[in-house]
């Protein structure tokens, strides 16, 4: 023990990450600004304070030679033709210096000529359009300068624009000198500019220029524009906008630094390369983190990796022609990041974001779980995981990839738990250049008390909704801007939708047709077609305006924003025009509300009722089309809010009436409010103890204001956070089969009768689950039909299958059984592959242990699965052509020569032996031990290959080649047979 | 096929006895359209046939006296497969190959005038179905489009007349009305349904023929 302290002290003493990709060039000076001339192979770098023009080697990296300029380039362009280098130098003294603002051509066809133009106001930024023109931004006006002729022509005037004047004080860089930026769209028909007040868009067929005021806090750092190819959007500071300056994401909490950062778009691969650096911490000093550059989708600013970078950005970044190197202006002076070639780069990946132990009733050993370790690329990285709870055990803990980790956890030392623990492996690795998520490991211990079966959701959740008229909920991820569509039959994921930066909550429309999202970081709201799940157009809100939460009554759409300004609002939003006006007042009251402001309506459109964290609550009357009620009767509010049909309310612990006047307190000793939900005039709640452990489910009387029937969950509710202290995480589903509550690992499912008294589990019959008849096998899947079997329906996807779920678990003879499904009638597992003969099955459920159930488990019992389906036909014997891949039907007949595949179950044990529960390995196959004989018509057929189905768990395959003179007919016999067992099917053959 | 086989022989012989005498040959073209079959059954009931489509073939004949001649045929028809029921039609691609010999008779021979005639004979005829498979056809509970290849004796009756042209050159318009049994493996009932009967492929035909 003493000698496993001494080493992970070791391992977190030596860096976790020295690696770093892209290689700093140093230029002596600081960067203002790069063009990238890949005609000639160079890469321009403007020396702000050596007055230079650097010329980096695309070949080597290397410095070759540099211009000297007038002094202080601050902004480079490249004409379109490749031709001409234009130099803005911001030299800007302040009297008795002499100001020397101008513009510098250097025509790069003909060395050494360069001409310079005076200019009378400081050039803030440069770039050409596709019609040889280049844009010229200064402080007061709009030029356009013709490299050619070296004419220049006002187009516009700039309004309020100051520029800073030199010298500045020290420890200030170019982009806090210049504050500006100008970038041209790669198709060169637009130009977009950011600078300390204004964005504008320069339209190069028209000629037109739209600028638009702003302000904003933090400052929009850093002070850097990209465009995509199209122009269709572009990044400026810590905003993606459409070309209209609609801010569709942004960065989430931006320190606002003008001179650390930077992004480009890279509109072939859907992607943004960005460091956009956050505040240190709250309340400290807006200082950069570790210089990390990110990789988003360029839509929604989704994140999908990254990368450690050797130091921070500074200003502009180009990316080349492929999209292979990404040039960027950074604190030495250039940064190249080769991120083309990111695949052949050190990098780590793991196959799973959680690995899931769940508390077992039948068991309390030590399990494992694997952990695929892979270098994207398909390159040897090295790695430690190092967990950072005890009684998690990481075996082979460091290596090379690709490894196979075992993460092996002791319930007994979490046995005191009584819910969820999440412990964290974190990565170190000397090479990789990437910072991979940490691995979530999570731990349930449960008691036969705790009711619930949890689905593992990774991520951060933020938000549920049941559909109220399809069979369906909804959940909000907030880290990866989605919507988790889940079918409430099986609790299994059918659809994931994308949101805007950082969803927040949803609401559906009244009439059921449509599921808006709010966002933090996005001035619209998404919203969705709920029957084709597709995406509308969504909901554009006023400039500053960060929808957070929305809410949909019968009469008006609600939604309470988040606002860059002196007030946060509420707005309507008028959903056929898709925009939002914020409201000019909420009836008599101000609107202005507090940021932590959240919205829900009642389930019959009447009311929407909106709860703040300093203890206000509001209630916008949908009859009167005003907020009718408003009172402050708290000192602050958090957790739970709902609004019921029945004009009853709930926020935290405290029932409200028609008038919000609190006419009662939940108990409050169960733990921080998590979620609630009426249900007609009844409600749920759920509640989080405050020392972790099990949460609590409860009915409530809202009428009499009583909690009963506390029950304790499989695993705790979540709660808020201080950003977001208001949560929602129970939903009442439409079909009343259960509740869902948002919790630890994922989502619980309660039934809704999950407090009542639980009957034993009784077994009637147990058959094969291929054909469902009595013969089983070792490793063969079974179906297990009787009654109490489980108190929900669960269907699982995790490998290898979990030997407990839902709240079920099974033995044959005293072995563990995997499980595949449960419902309260049926169960579906797979048989150990070291039992046979006469067996004793058991199930125990919340309820109790059934009575034993005794079987004969045969060596071999082949049956063939009737799951296969064609068009609406279902229940087809999975028998496969290989001449097409296609089920043998009728119309799909055999024909000789033909090789099938037979999909079944109940061949037996295999060499090599497979762990039950296990998917089969291709390599090597596990072929059976018993070779089967494959008959039709009484004509024996050659079995090429009989053992399990690689990549699938008790399933196995049989590869048989039909003679030329196999017997015709519309129905001939097709029989297999295996160690005194066979099973006979029925197939048409034709010549 | 044992009647096939016989039809065949027959043919063969009957051309064995006119070899001495004057030949033609030559090239047909038209289109061809078939009947359809009822399948009935337990699931309902449904039409089985064959999609019309062109035909092509040769024919080589001889004179045997005045108002005999003798030609044996071989003709190629594009007979895509179909299923129809209630408004839903299933096809199939699909060909089919006759073989056959007829006795023409002229009533009224002439010499340079045109030269009307009957024809009777027999042969084979190869059903084949050529669709891509797959294990769910629409209407498969009344019958299944295969693709496979089947043989049914073949009886050809038909009429038309040879213009000459030329001494040595005839225009030839024709009608044939091929009967088969209809191909039960082609086009398989399904389980508890039942098709069958006899089946006609009407096929007006024009060609050129050259005698020596």
């Amino acid at each position: 023990m003493r000698f496993r302290a001494a080493f992970v002290a070791l391992l977190l003493s030596i860096p976790a990450w020295p690696a770093t990709f892209g290689t700093v060039v140093p230029i002596g000076g600081h960067a203002a600004d790069i063009a990238l001339d890949e005609a000639r192979g160079v890469l321009y770098i403007a020396n702000f304070t050596a007055n230079r023009i650097e010329l980096l080697s695309l070949s080597d990296h290397a410095i070759r030679s540099s211009m000297n300029v007038a002094p202080q380039p601050g902004a480079l362009a490249l004409s379109p033709d490749g031709q001409f280098l234009l130099i803005a130098h911001f030299a800007n003294f302040q009297p008795p210096g002499t100001p020397a603002n101008a513009l510098t051509v250097v025509n790069l066809n003909a060395p050494g000529t360069r001409q310079t133009f005076t200019l009378g106001s400081p050039p803030l930024g440069v770039a050409f359009g596709n019609d040889g023109l280049a844009l010229v931004v200064t402080t007061d006006t709009f030029l356009l300068f013709d490299p050619v002729s070296g004419t220049t022509r006002a187009i516009d005037t700039v309004e309020g624009v100051t520029a800073k004047t030199l010298p500045v004080p020290p420890v200030n860089f170019p982009p806090q000198i210049i504050a500006a930026a100008v970038a041209a769209a790669p198709d060169g028909r637009s130009i977009y500019g950011l600078t300390d007040t204004i964005r504008f868009r320069y339209d190069v067929p028209s000629r037109q220029v739209r600028s638009l005021g702003y302000t904003s806090s933090p400052p929009m750092g850093p002070r850097v524009v990209s465009v995509s190819r199209d122009g269709s959007t572009y990044t400026a500071g810590w905003g993606l906008f459409d070309r209209n300056g609609v801010l569709i994401s942004q960065f989430p909490n931006p320190a606002g630094l003008l001179n650390v950062g930077s992004h480009a778009i890279d509109s072939a691969h859907g992607v943004i390369y960005a460091q956009i650096p956050q505040p240190a911490g709250q309340g400290a000093a807006a200082t950069p983190g570790p210089p990390v550059l990110d990789i988003l989708d360029a839509d929604n600013l989704a994140p999908r990796e990254r990368l450690r970078l050797p130091e921070n950005l500074a200003g502009r970044s180009i990316l080349d022609t492929a999209g292979t190197v990404l040039y960027a202006v950074s604190d030495s002076g250039a940064l190249i990041l080769p991120v083309g070639a990111l695949a052949k780069a050190h990098r780590l990946a793991a196959d799973q974001e959680d690995l899931v132990f769940r508390g077992n009733l039948c068991d309390r050993s030590v399990s494992s779980r694997d952990l695929l370790v892979t270098d994207p690329g398909g390159g040897a990285t090295d790695f430690t995981l190092v967990p950072d709870t005890a009684g998690v055990n990481v075996s082979q803990s460091s290596g090379s990839t690709p490894a196979t980790v075992h993460i092996s956890v002791d319930p007994n030392i979490f046995q005191n738990q009584n819910g969820t623990v999440t412990a964290l492996l974190q990565w170190r690795s000397a090479s990789a250049v990437n910072l991979p998520p940490p691995v979530r490991v999570l731990i349930n211990t449960r008691e036969p008390d705790q009711r619930g079966t949890f689905v593992n959701v990774p991520g951060q959740l933020v938000d549920v909704l049941a559909d109220p008229g399809r069979n369906r909920f909804y959940i909000l991820r907030q880290d990866k801007n989605q919507v988790l569509v889940f079918d409430t039959a099986t609790n299994a994921r059918i659809a994931t939708l994308r949101t805007a930066n950082t969803p927040t909550q949803m609401a559906i429309t009244f009439d059921d047709k449509y599921l808006l999202i709010g966002h933090d970081n996005a001035q619209i709201a998404s919203v969705y077609d709920l029957d084709s799940l597709q995406p509308q157009m969504p909901v554009i809100f006023p400039g500053g305006h960060y929808p957070r939460s929305v809410a949909a009554s019968g009469r008006a759409i609600l939604a309470a924003c988040r606002v860059a300004g002196p007030v946060h609002t509420i707005d309507r939003v008028d959903l056929p025009a898709r925009t939002a006006t914020a409201l000019p007042s909420l009836g008599v009251y101000q609107n202005d509300v507090n940021i932590s402001t959240v919205l829900t309506a009642a389930p019959n459109g009447s009311a929407i009722l909106a709860a703040m964290a300093d203890g206000t609550v509001l209630l916008y009357d949908a009859t009167a089309d005003t907020f009718t009620a408003e009172r402050k009767d708290f000192e602050s509010l958090a957790g739970a809010y709902a609004a019921s049909s029945y004009r009853q309310f709930l926020v935290d612990h405290y029932l409200l009436n028609a008038s919000l006047v609190p006419v009662g307190q939940l108990d409050a000793a169960l733990g921080a409010s998590s979620g609630f939900v009426f249900v007609d005039q009844s409600a749920f709640r759920t509640s989080a103890p405050s020392g972790g452990g099990a949460g609590t489910v409860q009915r409530v009387d809202p009428v009499n204001v009583q909690g009963v029937r506390p029950t304790r969950m499989v695993e705790a509710p979540l709660v808020g956070t201080t950003a977001f202290p208001f949560t929602r995480t129970l939903a009442a589903l439409m079909d009343r089969s259960g509740i869902v509550a948002l919790t630890t690992s994922g989502f619980t499912v309660l039934p809704w009768s999950y407090d009542s008294a639980v009957a034993p589990p009784q077994i009637f019959q147990v058959v094969n689950a291929a054909d469902f008849t009595a013969p089983v096998a070792p490793g063969g899947l079974i179906a297990i039909f009787g009654a109490q079997l489980s108190p929900v329906n669960q269907a699982t996807s995790e490998v290898p299958l979990p030997t407990a779920l839902g709240e079920s678990c099974l033995t044959v003879n005293g072995v563990l059984s995997p499980m595949l499904f449960l419902s309260p009638s049926q169960v579906n597992a797979q048989l150990p592959f070291n039992v046979d003969g006469d067996a004793t099955l058991l199930l125990r459920t919340p309820g109790g242990v059934s009575d034993s159930f005794h079987l004969t488990i045969l060596p071999a019992a082949p049956s063939v699965f009737r799951s296969g389906t064609a068009g609406p036909d279902t229940g087809i014997a999975t028998v496969i052509r290989a001449a097409n891949w296609q089920l043998v039907t009728g119309s799909n007949p055999i024909h000789p020569e033909d090789e099938i595949i037979i999909y079944a179950t109940g061949l037996g044990r295999t060499s090599p032996p497979v762990e039950a529960g296990t998917p089969a390995s291709g390599d090597p196959p596990s072929e059976v031990l018993i070779p089967p004989a494959v008959d039709l018509g009484g004509v024996g057929l050659p079995v090429s290959y009989a053992g399990l189905a690689p990549g699938q768990v008790g399933v196995y395959q049989i590869r048989a080649s039909v003679p030329y003179f196999a017997p015709l007919g519309m129905s001939v016999p097709l029989t297999i047979s295996q160690g005194g067992s066979s099973t006979t099917l029925f197939v048409r053959v034709v010549k | 096929m044992p009647a096939a086989f016989r039809l065949c022989l027959f043919s063969l012989l009957l051309a064995a006895l006119c070899l001495a005498q004057p030949w033609e040959i030559g090239g047909v073209g038209g289109g061809g359209f078939l009947t359809n079959a009822s399948v009935s059954g337990a699931a309902g009931s449904a039409l089985a046939g064959f999609q019309p489509g062109a035909a092509i073939g040769a024919v080589a004949s001889h004179n045997v006296q005045k108002h005999f001649s003798g030609e044996i045929r071989y003709t190629f028809l594009q007979s895509g497969l179909k299923l129809s029921s209630g408004g839903t039609a299933v096809n199939f691609s699909g060909v089919a190959h006759a073989v056959h010999y007829d006795v023409l008779l002229h009533p009224r021979p002439r010499r340079g005038a045109p030269l009307p005639f009957l024809a009777l004979g027999g042969g084979v005829k190869v059903f084949r179905g050529t669709g891509p498979e797959a294990s769910y056809q629409p209407l498969h509970q009344y019958a299944y489009l295969t693709k496979t290849q089947q043989v049914e004796p073949l009886i050809s009756a038909g009429a038309g007349v040879k213009i000459p042209l030329s001494p040595n050159l005839f225009l030839r318009a024709e009608f044939r009305d091929y009967l088969t049994p209809f191909p039960t493996q082609v086009i398989a009932a399904a389980p508890g349904e039942k098709v069958g009967g006899w089946l006609h492929n009407l096929v007006p035909l024009v060609g050129l023929t050259f005698a020596f």
